[in-house]
């Protein structure tokens, strides 16, 4: 898995406390992510691909490389299927 | 028989924003924080259990957060008026007084960015809606506020189905108050456009499911007190501890004298300063009544006709001003 992934631009984040709240302008959708979603997201602020997000989770995180690569996937097409991030 | 229940309280004029039609002009002043709590005290006992809070921009109050828990232990509820750029200074204080929460009013001037920056600024539009997903992930009750120019009032529908779709509990309009000739020329409506736009909005009423209303600043030809204000029930106390007819009177940019002060509160009591102030309501009441006796239609838009009768906006004649010696009772 080598793909990137950029913010939607219709996607406004404010953070709060250790979550993030999201808002799409376009669907007028809210969606609240939790601390290890904040991760990812401002990875992607960052412009960071995925296996860049993985290195920065497995600094974080005490587990397996395959199963961060797993979750952060799955977050990612999830976060796409809403149209919050685009697949580059 | 006059009874109070609201105030409006100017915590302070200064604002982080700029927005050309603004009511606000002068050097910053923050209300006198001892002098607040005694007027909370003092107007509880008199009767008000509602506060909206108003600017300025409130966010940028030293106060705020000893304000508001005074106004929750208090029994208040509460009402603020904000345009969302610190928005997230204000979360931990509304957390902390929810139950005396009532509304968190935002400011919006269009339903996209570029024209609402264009008024307010770059990226206010981003900062509104930061605002507005905190007040939603925090259930924080939040409604929009919106001024009617000539520039967005093809926007109200936008507006209010953007309010609508984020969770709004209501959208208000209101129209332009002028500050200038100027402004009044570019901006304004015609009173023939004033009235189409307070029709657009009740029909969009009747299709949201949210409330979509017209501020007291609407068409009113009737004879009755056409506001809270002139009912007696809402008075206003202004950033330099004045209580003021109307927080829209209050501080007018470039106005000069105020008649509108019914009392400096540094120096009379509460209970004495709301008698002068209904004195103020009584006389402002029989001059437009007058007014619309003698068919003049300015009075029909009650706001318009508060600001011409104290003098706020001079370059439009008015017999009925009382800065320009004409007969206001």
């Amino acid at each position: 898995m080598t793909g990137s992934y950029s913010i939607h631009p219709s996607v406004i984040h404010t953070e709060i406390d250790d979550s993030m709240v999201l808002l799409h302008l376009t669907t007028k959708r809210y969606y609240t992510i939790n601390s290890t979603g904040v991760v990812i997201w401002k990875s992607l602020l960052k412009q960071k691909s995925v296996p860049e997000i993985v290195a920065v989770l497995l600094a974080e995180y005490d587990a397996s490389e395959e199963r961060l690569q797993g979750a952060v996937i799955s977050f990612l097409e999830k976060l796409e299927r809403a149209e919050l991030v685009q697949r580059q | 028989m006059q009874h109070l229940t609201k105030l409006t309280v100017e915590l302070t004029n200064l604002c982080n924003l700029d927005c050309a039609y603004c009511l606000k002009v002068s050097a910053a002043q923050h209300l006198d924080y001892a002098l607040l709590l005694q007027v909370l005290q003092d107007a509880k006992e008199c009767g008000a259990d509602r506060i909206t809070f108003t600017g300025g921009e409130i966010s940028l109050y030293p106060h705020l957060g000893e304000t508001l828990r005074l106004t929750e232990q208090l029994g208040y509820q509460f009402a603020l008026i904000t345009n969302g750029w610190h928005f997230p200074r204000l979360v931990p204080h509304l957390t902390a007084t929810r139950s005396a929460l009532h509304m968190v009013s935002l400011s919006i001037d269009a339903a996209d960015a570029e024209a609402h920056d264009q008024v307010r600024g770059k990226g206010s539009f981003q900062k509104l809606m930061s605002a507005v997903s905190l007040c939603r992930l925090q259930r924080f009750p939040f409604s929009f506020q919106m001024v009617v120019t000539s520039h967005n009032r093809h926007d109200m529908e936008k507006v209010a189905v953007l309010g609508a779709r984020l969770g709004a509990q209501r959208v208000r309009f209101s129209h332009l108050l002028p500050t200038s000739m100027s402004l009044d020329a570019e901006l304004s409506l015609s009173p023939h456009l004033r009235q189409a736009v307070e029709i657009e909005a009740a029909q969009l009423n009747e299709i949201l499911k949210m409330e979509v209303s017209f501020s007291a600043s609407r068409y009113n030809p009737g004879p009755e007190p056409p506001c809270d204000v002139l009912h007696g029930s809402t008075i206003d106390i202004n950033c330099y501890g004045e209580m003021t007819l109307c927080c829209q009177l209050s501080d007018f940019r470039h106005a000069g004298q105020a008649p509108e002060v019914a009392a400096n509160l540094h120096q009379v009591r509460f209970p004495e300063a709301y008698q002068h102030f209904l004195q103020l309501v009584s006389e402002q009441n029989d001059r437009r009544t007058a007014a619309l006796r003698q068919n003049q239609p300015e009075a029909e838009f009650p706001c318009h006709y508060c600001l011409s009768c104290f003098g706020k906006t001079t370059w439009q004649p008015n017999p009925n001003s009382l800065q320009s010696g004409g007969s206001p009772s």
